[in-house]
């Protein structure tokens, strides 16, 4: 039996494992990737380099940026609209769960187009509707097209699209809270808001620390394809986030020494955020 | 009727409207894009709520065979079957192994799958890709194919053998005193009972496989092999240039109403299996 297992162990050290651990050491190499023999190894120059990169800066900003709002606009309002649903006994859960999730199953790059055109300075719906509602001075804004505002419009588009999985979790999470609690609470005089803070919250904390963790990883590798396919990092670099600039330097520039090594710097944000947004909302959890 | 429950009926009309609110930001853009889909290029340049004043069904023609959206659904077909069936061979015999045939080798691969679970396979892309041109599997389906198995492993051991873990050994017992193989077991015993984990995981992964990006992006660069996102992504840019939008809206929505019927028949089975998985975490 154990024979059978080889071809998958096979297949996984080569293409994924390996690959990650040759990171390593071509992260101190000058290399184009074009021709064997060429790279040079240069220490920690690609480090310094990085260092010394506005655009790697830039980039590490909006990555941050992103990885503030995302998870925090994305826990809030599927908490909100689970309450909602659930707390108010309403019939049509259902199918607002059902379409909210629906972005969920769409490809991401379906959804970055169908945005662009939504933001679309021309032929956009959005400017419809604001020149419709008399809203003039929104309806001139060229939402992807200016560096104030291009990171933040793609910032919507993440939220909307992720929104409908946090939804289906929350909702599933205060489904399983027993129904005696909120009864006791009541009888107690509590109202909704006093049962959200007192009941709710507490019993859901281990499904949301769950979800930001899920979605800070999620955000900080996942914004490539939202910025790549609706502002390629633009306009002048504003909207470049840090696995944009990876692929830029690797494929657009070549530079595939660097670019690995801003790969590895990626790596230890990544494991550093998991590890401390894991430990910063370990909390006493409720069991029930 | 008491003063109480007409508060309660005025408070739940408005989270109703909340709700209709947040449920249309989703509906809207997709009807928008769907009528749109049957525009003139001359009505692309009037007010975009307008709605078409005949069905263009051109665009459509256009989408299809100029923009080469049948080959990219081809090559998405027959890249995401394949890569799934692999995945789901190795994994479940993978699966069975680890949690029947404990030994210290199988040890290893458990720790390591669910060890590498998390790591981000971005770290490794360009080593991967110079590797892949090594091999002369840029620009090549079988290439892809393999990326995809290697990617999905982790993942599909891990679920598959939390699952079969809990099938009660008896039924093996049985089977094996019936005189059947290892392989037997494995093929009428332990596949037929995880089918549910193996729908589920089914469902994820080809989910993932279908509409996958960064790899397909940098493996698959010539227009014959592209798969359906990428496809879109090259007619989206193209378009910019060419302003057919029309046919990219058409091809947009080629996309969106298999996706939509997809979602229709598994729904269930998404939100059970992301329900289950996150109450247990």
């Amino acid at each position: 039996m154990a024979v059978c297992t080889v071809p998958a162990l096979l297949l996984f050290v080569v293409f994924f494992f390996y690959p990650i651990l040759r990171a390593f050491t071509m992260a101190f190499y000058r290399w184009s990737g074009m021709a064997r023999g060429t790279e040079v190894f240069i220490g920690l120059d690609n480090f310094r380099t990085m260092f010394h990169d506005d655009i790697f800066w830039l980039s590490f900003k909006n990555s941050f940026i992103v990885m503030l709002i995302v998870p925090a606009a994305t826990v809030i309002l599927a908490l909100f609209l689970a309450v909602l649903l659930t707390r108010f006994k309403l019939r049509e859960k259902f199918f607002y769960r059902t379409v909210l999730f629906f972005p969920n199953v769409l490809s991401i790059v379906v959804i970055s187009i169908l945005w662009s055109f939504i933001y679309h300075p021309t032929m956009g719906i959005l400017k419809a509707i604001f020149e419709s509602l008399g809203l003039t001075r929104l309806s001139e804004i060229i939402w992807l097209g200016t560096p104030e505002t291009a990171l933040y419009s793609v910032t919507v588009t993440i939220v909307w699209a992720g929104l409908g999985f946090y939804l289906i979790l929350f909702i599933a999470g205060i489904e399983s809270i027993p129904l005696q609690y909120y009864e006791a609470s009541a009888i107690d005089g509590a109202g909704h808001v006093r049962q959200f803070f007192s009941v709710t919250l507490p019993l859901l904390w281990e499904v949301m620390r769950v979800s930001f963790v899920l979605l800070i990883s999620g955000v900080f590798y996942g914004s490539f394809i939202y910025v790549q396919v609706m502002t390629n990092g633009g306009p002048n670099w504003s909207s470049e986030t840090l696995v944009n600039y990876l692929y830029y330097q690797a494929f657009k520039n070549f530079n595939m020494g660097y670019a690995t090594a801003i790969g590895l710097v990626v790596f230890l944000i990544g494991i550093t955020l998991a590890f401390l947004s894991n430990r910063l909302t370990r909390k006493d959890t409720v069991e029930f | 009727m008491n003063e109480a429950s007409v508060g309660k009926k005025i408070s739940r009309a408005g989270i109703r409207m909340i709700l209709i609110v947040f449920a249309a930001t989703v509906i809207l853009p997709f009807l928008w894009l769907i009528y749109s889909s049957f525009k003139t290029s001359r009505e692309f340049m009037e007010n975009p709520l307008n709605l078409p004043k005949q069905l263009y069904f051109d665009n459509y023609v256009h989408a299809w065979v100029q923009a080469n959206m049948g080959s990219y659904f081809i090559n998405s077909i027959l890249i995401s079957v394949v890569s799934l069936a692999c995945t789901l061979l190795i994994s479940v015999t993978s699966a069975y192994a680890i949690t029947r045939f404990v030994n210290a080798y199988t040890k290893f691969l458990k720790g390591l799958y669910i060890s590498t679970f998390f790591l981000p396979g971005i770290v490794g892309l360009v080593p991967l890709f110079l590797m892949m041109n090594d091999m002369h599997l840029i620009n090549n389906r079988f290439g892809m194919i393999i990326v995809y198995i290697a990617l999905n492993i982790s993942f599909s051991v891990f679920v598959l053998s939390g699952f079969v873990s809990n099938i009660a050994k008896d039924y093996e017992e049985a089977a094996f005193i019936d005189g059947a193989s290892r392989y037997g077991i494995l093929f009428k015993v332990i596949i037929p009972l995880s089918m549910p984990a193996i729908v589920t995981v089914s469902v994820f992964v080809f989910l993932g496989l279908w509409n996958e990006f960064l790899y397909a992006y940098t493996f698959l660069t010539d227009e014959a092999i592209m798969t359906i996102p990428i496809g879109l992504n090259n007619l989206f840019a193209v378009q910019k240039y060419q302003t057919d939008w029309g046919a990219l809206f058409a091809g947009l929505v080629m996309v969106l109403i298999p996706t939509l019927l997809f979602y229709a028949l598994v729904q269930k089975h998404i939100t059970s299996g992301i329900a289950a998985g996150g109450i247990k975490m």
